[in-house]
């Protein structure tokens, strides 16, 4: 299976979860390559870890504020530092159930996990570079990050 | 898999050329009953038995009958009497044979639930979906389970053939060619083996609509062959689906492995016999262009303007290095430069875009950098051998003058 097609299956997941959830859509933008660094992360990131024939990391990170006005949308006046987690690990459940239904003869998806800034580093695998696809909302910018090795 | 037009100058052949139904024995539609668990319904056996005991119970019959005449013709005037005695008589003794009968006709009864229920556990445990087509194209009632599965339909009985494969396949020509070629294995005059390798639904790729607005592409492999009834109102064709997208998968892979093999073995070789200085200088000079590639694609705004202008900007920053690939014997990294070059000149001639259109450009991009790192890592491999192997030369050189030295000095 080709990486465009993995890679395009994850950016449709984040793409549809702001249609179908949030009821506004969202933007892909200019998709890049983080070459010899990480790529930055924002205040809340879900992690979604793949192994099996492919390992690696499907990352989606978005900053605070985009976060609550996610959660505003949704008519949910919560926004707790736990309910941005529980919105930000929602995403990251989409983006590990899209890869099951579509890779689950390939690898197997681990149960995602979310970290807050200030947590440990992330660790992509070795020698890769991450693929960062930019997600414009409203006037927020969300990150979704794929790193998959060959 | 699609026809191509030497396969339909088969077809054509084959329909001109068709042997006769009752001919030949290997090439043609043969008219056999079909295996009861197949084509047998949950009616057939009942049927069956009917026919079986029909004509068993007319004899009896007709022999009580014409005992009970011969017997009131013996006893003339008392005409009446005699053929209800003979009657008696006669039944009395046909007792036995009609009990047998019924017994007969029980197991016989029992035998065909049996294999009813057998038929449906069958067609419910079968992995691969199996079904019958009609003259008219439509599935028939009997169908297994997991054909509904695999087809991802609630109820395919009744259904016409090309309504279900109608939202499965990419084209409309693959489906006509499906829907001629299923025609064709209906006439009686067609060579079945020889049109079976035409099917061009062996391996088709489908897609299917998942919950979320996405699709979900598989890979599955239909099979036909026609069944000849009892009757021709009972022919049909007997369809078998497989989803075969994990043995595809790998065979895809396996094809791609031994691709990559042999072009690795290919660099090599060219790296052998290449400059080392201008393959250091264009392995710079690719490394920088593919970098600022990237810082162009980072750039922010997402407006038409700003997308054009970008797509533009990594078309130019590439084209160098195309040129200087070119001039210099590297094959592998001549074709992804041109990969990704034909794919900025179909993005330039589009009338819009979205950072969507992008992502087989970064994904080319990454193999680039990840070839050139190959080739770095080849390379320097090579001028570590090609030191290595001179050091090992000049202690050679060194050891053999000592000896040329030392072996008059061992004389005198």
């Amino acid at each position: 299976m080709s990486t465009e097609f993995e890679v395009g299956v994850f950016v449709n997941s984040v793409m549809h979860y702001f249609e179908s959830a949030v009821q506004q859509p969202a933007a892909c933008g200019i998709p890049h390559l983080a070459v010899r660094r990480s790529p930055e992360l924002a205040d809340y990131t879900g992690i979604v870890r793949i192994s099996g024939q492919r390992d690696g990391v499907v990352v989606f990170t978005a900053p605070r504020s985009m976060l609550c006005v996610m959660l505003m949308c949704m008519q949910d006046t919560d926004l707790s530092h736990e309910h941005l987690r529980e919105l930000v690990g929602e995403i990251a459940n989409t983006l590990s159930g899209d890869a099951q239904r579509n890779f689950r003869h390939q690898y197997s998806v681990s149960v995602r996990s979310v970290v807050h800034e200030g947590d440990a580093p992330l660790v992509y695998p070795p020698y890769r570079r991450p693929i960062v696809i930019p997600i414009a909302w409203r006037s927020y910018q969300a990150r979704l990050v794929v790193c998959l090795d060959s | 898999m699609k026809l191509q037009p030497h396969d339909w100058a088969q077809l054509a052949d084959i329909q001109a050329v068709g042997t006769h139904r009752t001919g030949k024995s290997s090439a043609t539609v043969h008219r056999r009953t079909a295996p009861p668990s197949v084509a047998g319904s949950s009616g057939t056996p009942p049927l069956t038995l009917a026919r079986s005991t029909g004509p068993i119970l007319v004899v009896p019959a007709l022999a009580i009958a014409a005992g009970a005449w011969s017997l009131a013709a013996g006893h003339g005037g008392h005409a009446w009497g005699g053929l209800l005695a003979g009657g008696a008589v006669t039944a009395a003794l046909l007792l036995p044979i009609m009990l047998w009968l019924w017994q007969r006709a029980r197991t016989l009864g029992t035998e065909a639930s049996a294999a009813g229920r057998q038929q449906a556990n069958i067609l419910g445990s079968l992995r691969e979906g199996l079904f019958l087509i009609g003259r008219d194209l439509r599935l028939s009632a009997t169908c297994s389970a997991s054909t509904g599965e695999l087809l991802h339909l609630a109820s395919p009985s009744g259904r016409r053939l090309e309504d279900v494969l109608r939202p499965l396949l990419d084209d409309e020509e693959t489906l006509a060619a499906a829907l001629t070629f299923l025609q064709l294995l209906w006439n009686d005059e067609a060579d079945e083996d020889a049109i079976e390798s035409l099917n061009p639904l062996s391996q088709v790729q489908v897609s299917f609509a998942d919950t979320h607005g996405g699709s979900e592409r598989r890979y599955l492999s239909f099979a036909f062959r026609r069944v000849a009834g009892d009757g021709v109102s009972d022919d049909c064709i007997l369809g078998l689906v497989a989803d075969v997208t994990d043995r595809v998968l790998l065979a895809l892979e396996l094809e791609q492995a031994e691709a990559n093999g042999d072009s690795q073995a290919d660099l090599l070789l060219q790296l052998v016999r290449a400059d080392p200085v201008a393959l250091v200088a264009f392995l710079d000079d690719a490394d920088t262009a593919f970098r600022k590639s990237n810082a162009i694609l980072t750039s922010p705004g997402i407006g038409q303007q700003h997308l054009y202008k970008r797509l533009i900007g990594v078309l130019r920053e590439l084209d160098a290095v195309t040129s200087a690939a070119e001039a210099l014997p590297f094959a592998s990294f001549a074709q992804r430069l041109q990969s990704i070059d034909d794919l900025l000149t179909g993005l330039s001639a589009k009338t819009s875009l979205t950072g969507n259109d992008f992502l087989p450009v970064v994904i080319r991009l990454d193999e680039l950098m990840s070839h050139a790192a190959t080739m770095r890592a080849i390379h320097q491999h090579i001028v570590l051998l090609r030191a290595a192997s001179a050091a090992l030369a000049a202690l050679d050189l060194r050891e053999s003058s000592v000896d040329r030295v030392a072996a008059p000095l061992e004389l005198s």
